[in-house]
């Protein structure tokens, strides 16, 4: 059924392109039919494996340099983790996504911050508020799609209100009378539908320019950009609307995370393995929305035990160089613990 | 010569995405969803929370008074409700088990001032004045979750802020503050592991960050 699905989608998909009937269309297949057979692949696969719980987790992995070695999968790196509050999405890719975390910062440091604090010198906070609400309307039919597909029909009525009354009263979607009076904004995207029918993450994926994501939410954001409703209805990449919709899109995303970006490196002190984690949680629980919860399994959140006996005399010596110990593991056993590395009370 | 109808976008887009869900549908063989459980409430809990969340958003919403005086209550209030020696031990992980008592007595207050800063930071982002309960799960025992939602100036919309409190009767101290759906000790623990796992297990290097971290700020707050 599986392979028969994949096969007919293919097959259409090709179809369509090569009649040259529309090619948008063609694209919106073919993103769906790539997001078919990422989540065919990794789908099974990852939710097969031992469970999170049973497996030493990924945090604190070390720099880019300790890639896995192929021949000897690390646990640590390649145990699954379900999309619970308490699990981190598995960072097989460790060392690209380093790397991708690297260039990415050194661009935003050199460029992008720059560029983004010059918008808002400039540009009057009024009409950065007027974009910045007008390119978030145009994602409500996306949202609207989505939660129709997850089977979330209330917060679907919510968000088309949102659309119609911002496209028409707020000015296409300038003014945000919606949220004014009590319809409140929310997000739903295709990596959220995906999760919402238990496809898991997969691996962790930090795309260089955009930031933290995973194999599933990636293959979920192709297809949010190709088979986006208003997108197919008045133009999508390629077309004027398309691509000045993405570019505004981009500035006015940016400008809005600036604050919380300028507080990473001086709330974190391992910025990488911080995103990944808030990332991994936020996602967790928005899936957990999406499955109908009003918040994630509290049964999964680690236990703040009475705090263990602390040796009398030094035991954590510092090793002189890196690269560390792949798991610099405890002297005992390590407690049944289901979130990263915690202990119960003796 | 075959002849193809010609199908809406929307149409087709609705198929492509029905398609991918069908995938994913059989593809995913339904992973088990996780059971929740349906804990009751703790009305005490929830008590304590309203009372003293509403005292720290008033705090931080105090504008008649200095920074620096606002600072000093907020962090009062911070001592008192939540169990920083216990939240300090957490966020160490697996390295609460290695650490020293020297080397605790170095990291716990390094660590205390650190809280204060990232809390104060975090909760004055919200920016609001009035605190709601809206309710609270059991997850054991003494160990409650309670969710409230924040509102008040400021804000286009109403913030959810979950707090993890734990004791019993009326003595509860705040374990962990949740907001966007992301915890902030237990972010905080795989932070610390893992800068303490790239010093090969070295406690004193993310003691020696922390005490940076904190110098920089106060080098800001100055200028």
């Amino acid at each position: 059924m599986n392979r028969q699905a994949i096969k007919t989608g293919l097959h259409f998909a090709v179809r369509t392109v090569r009649a040259g009937r529309a090619r948008r269309v063609g694209q919106a297949f073919l993103a769906a039919a790539l997001a078919t057979v990422l989540v065919a692949a990794g789908g099974p696969a990852i939710a097969q494996t031992a469970p999170a719980k049973d497996a030493p987790k990924a945090a604190g992995r070390a720099e880019a340099q300790d890639l896995p070695d192929p021949a000897t999968p690390d646990p640590a790196t390649t145990a699954p983790v379900s999309d619970s509050a308490t699990g981190l999405i598995p960072d097989p890719w460790s060392g690209p996504n380093h790397a991708s975390y690297r260039v990415t910062r050194a661009i935003n440091r050199a460029a992008i911050a720059p560029a983004i604090r010059a918008y808002v010198r400039v540009v009057p906070t009024p009409v950065r508020t007027g974009l910045d609400n007008a390119i978030r309307n145009l994602d409500e039919p996306r949202t609207v799609a989505n939660d129709v597909l997850q089977g979330r029909f209330k917060p679907a009525g919510k968000a088309t209100a949102r659309f119609v009354i911002n496209s028409t009263v707020g000015v296409a979607g300038l003014v945000d009378v919606a949220s004014r009076i009590g319809i409140e904004k929310h997000e739903s995207d295709f990596g959220q539908t995906l999760g919402r029918y238990g496809v898991r993450s997969g691996p962790y994926i930090f795309v260089p320019l955009a930031g933290p994501s995973s194999l599933r939410d990636g293959a979920g954001r192709l297809v949010d950009i190709f088979a986006d409703p208003l997108g197919l209805l008045v133009g999508g990449l390629g077309t004027i609307f398309g691509d000045v919709r993405a570019g505004v899109g981009a500035v006015t995303e940016r400008t809005s995370a600036d604050d919380q970006l300028k507080q990473v490196d001086s709330t974190f002190t391992d910025p990488y393995a911080s995103i990944r984690s808030v990332y991994s949680q936020r996602r967790a629980s928005q899936i957990a929305v999406a499955r109908g919860h009003s918040q994630e399994d509290v049964s999964q959140l680690p236990d703040f035990g009475a705090p263990p006996q602390i040796a009398p005399t030094a035991q954590a010596k510092p090793t002189a160089a890196k690269p560390v110990p792949a798991d610099p593991a405890p002297p005992s056993p390590a407690p049944p613990c289901r979130y990263l590395e915690c202990y119960d009370a003796p | 010569m075959t002849r193809h109808r010609f199908k809406p976008p929307l149409t087709q887009a609705a198929m492509a995405v029905a398609l991918a869900i069908g995938g994913a549908f059989a593809a995913s063989t339904f992973a088990p969803r996780e059971a929740h459980a349906q804990a009751s409430h703790d009305a005490q809990a929830e008590q304590f929370v309203a009372v003293q969340a509403q005292r720290i958003v008033t705090v931080l919403d105090d504008h008649a008074t200095s920074p620096a005086d606002r600072t000093r209550a907020f962090r009062a209030i911070v001592d008192q409700i939540a169990d920083v020696p216990r939240i300090a031990t957490f966020v160490l992980g697996k390295y609460a088990r290695t650490i020293t008592q020297a080397q605790m007595q170095r990291f716990a207050p390094v660590f205390r001032a650190y809280e204060q800063n990232v809390y104060e930071t975090q909760l004055s982002n919200f920016n609001g004045n009035s605190v709601k309960v809206t309710g609270s799960v059991v997850r054991k025992p003494g160990d409650v979750v309670v969710n409230t939602i924040i509102g008040g100036r400021g804000y286009k919309q109403p913030l959810a802020v979950s707090w993890r409190v734990l004791g019993g009767g009326e003595s509860w101290k705040v374990v962990d503050v949740q907001a966007g759906g992301v915890w902030l000790a237990i972010t905080q623990q795989q932070d610390f592991v893992s800068t303490t796992d790239n010093n090969g297990g070295n406690i004193d290097a993310l003691i020696a960050q922390l005490q940076q971290q904190s110098q920089q700020r106060r080098d800001t707050r100055a200028r």
